[in-house]
């Protein structure tokens, strides 16, 4: 419930459901372990030499990699984890799921971009998949020191005995909502800066016909909501409550500006094939936008 | 079995989680098993003999021609059969034309995957159907 008088966050106090299975504990820990991956992992997604270094490498190395990634992530899981609980056993359950997410989540980002598909040789995709999940399933391994329990707002206003008025209320809001829209602008632009001017957002942007491009759109949307909601980093603080603030609302507010930054690069930064035709700096734009939405969503929780 | 309590290595007492339940262990199942079955997929691989010498293959889709102004694009099918990724792959095209010349076109691959094949358009100045086109593969390079 929201205080009117008060800075709130916007979650509700959960009702105490009966959890028996521990579903909803462990989809918020999946949520929390997603978003520490795709925060690590995303640029590397987006990388052409970690595509080729996967394809390159033959069933030994790839069997080396993969134990290698399964004691990396051992060791990352005893200081971190994502599960927010400590102890070797766990810490080796854990090492085990962070790899299997990874190899989840980096299929699903390499099949959104095209640079895997069901009619492409096995041993092509497994290649391209097992080296990326290596980097994507270390951010699983760091999620609940870096992700859990950040807040968003990154400024702790006093609580105070007397309800502030309302000119007090708005101003407060208005320079909640600059902070937002600022630490969106520049986590967009510090995660992608480096992306914008290579040759892989032409490549992705050149291959996917209209359909890609919208599950590439959906995909960073979902990724935004998952960063920012539901992964349980705590809400910022409603001063003035309003529709544009709903957590719907803010998804998509955060993965437009993403999106105005991702078209900024691309037209001062980017490859000249990208601003050739309106078509392509659509696609461009789209294609650039699922790193930038991370990194805008991402930038909430940082700065 | 831990049950999640203890403390931290910095010392920060972490919270009680309690034991652990269903969700965690379908999850940790999932992953377990893709693990799993990519450790035997990789392990079963590394049976098959890789081979030092991999070799493309180049096929001519003369069938597929079009014509585009007063050029024509020839589909060409790169395949390589081999377990090992071939890198740089030069593919040379030749036409025989009229009164002896012959036109040639150059062709780099930059990679080629295992047991995978790709699809190349060539511009040519003359028809393909008309002559003895021919392709073949010049060099390659391999990790």
């Amino acid at each position: 419930m929201i205080a009117p008088c008060m800075p709130s966050t916007r979650r509700q106090t959960p009702a105490v459901h009966a959890d028996r299975w521990g579903f909803r504990r462990e989809g918020r820990d999946l949520l929390v372990a997603i978003t520490g991956g795709a925060i690590v992992g995303m640029p590397l997604l987006y990388t052409m030499e970690m595509w080729s270094s996967g394809m390159r490498l033959g069933p030994g190395k790839l069997l080396a990699l993969l134990i290698g990634t399964l004691f990396i992530n051992l060791l990352f899981s005893i200081v971190s984890g994502f599960r927010h609980e400590y102890g070797v056993i766990s810490a080796a359950l854990e090492s085990v799921t962070a790899v299997g997410l990874g190899l989840v989540f980096s299929s699903l980002i390499l099949w959104l971009v095209g640079e895997i598909a069901w009619a492409d040789p096995a041993a092509e995709v497994i290649g391209k998949v097992l080296f990326q999940a290596v980097p994507v399933s270390l951010g699983v391994s760091v999620a609940d020191a870096h992700v859990r329990g950040q807040r968003r707002d990154g400024d702790d206003e006093p609580a105070e005995p007397s309800r502030p008025s309302r000119a007090e209320r708005e101003r407060r809001q208005l320079r909640q909502d600059i902070r937002d829209v600022s630490a969106t602008l520049s986590g967009a632009l510090l995660f992608s800066i480096n992306i914008g001017p290579t040759e892989e957002v032409i490549l992705i942007a050149g291959r996917l016909g209209a359909g890609q491009l919208m599950a590439i759109v959906l995909g960073s949307l979902v990724l935004c909501y998952v960063i920012l909601y539901a992964s349980g980093i705590k809400d910022h603080p409603v001063h003035i409550p309003s529709l544009v603030q709903s957590p719907l609302a803010e998804t998509v507010i955060t993965y437009a500006a993403s999106l105005l930054v991702a078209l900024a690069l691309l037209v001062v930064l980017g490859q000249p094939e990208s601003v050739g035709s309106l078509d392509s700096l659509v696609a461009a734009t789209i294609a650039l936008g699922l790193p930038t939405a991370v990194g805008g969503a991402a930038g909430r929780i940082a700065l | 079995m831990s049950s999640g309590q203890g403390s931290a290595p910095g010392g920060e007492r972490r919270e009680q989680r309690g034991p652990r339940r269903l969700a965690e262990w379908l999850t940790f199942g999932v992953s377990a098993a893709l693990v799993l079955l990519l450790g035997g997929h990789l392990s079963w691989r590394l049976r098959e003999p890789a081979g030092d010498v991999a070799f493309a293959e180049v096929v001519l889709h003369v069938d597929g021609v079009q014509a585009q102004g007063e050029r024509y694009v020839l589909p060409i099918e790169l395949i390589n059969p081999s377990r090992r990724t071939l890198r740089d792959v030069l593919i040379r095209v030749r036409r025989p034309g009229p009164g002896g010349a012959r036109e040639s076109v150059d062709v780099v691959v930059d990679y080629l995957g295992q047991s995978s094949s790709q699809t190349l358009y060539v511009y040519l100045h003359g028809d393909p159907r008309a002559g003895s086109v021919t392709a073949e593969a010049i060099s390659y390079r391999v990790d």
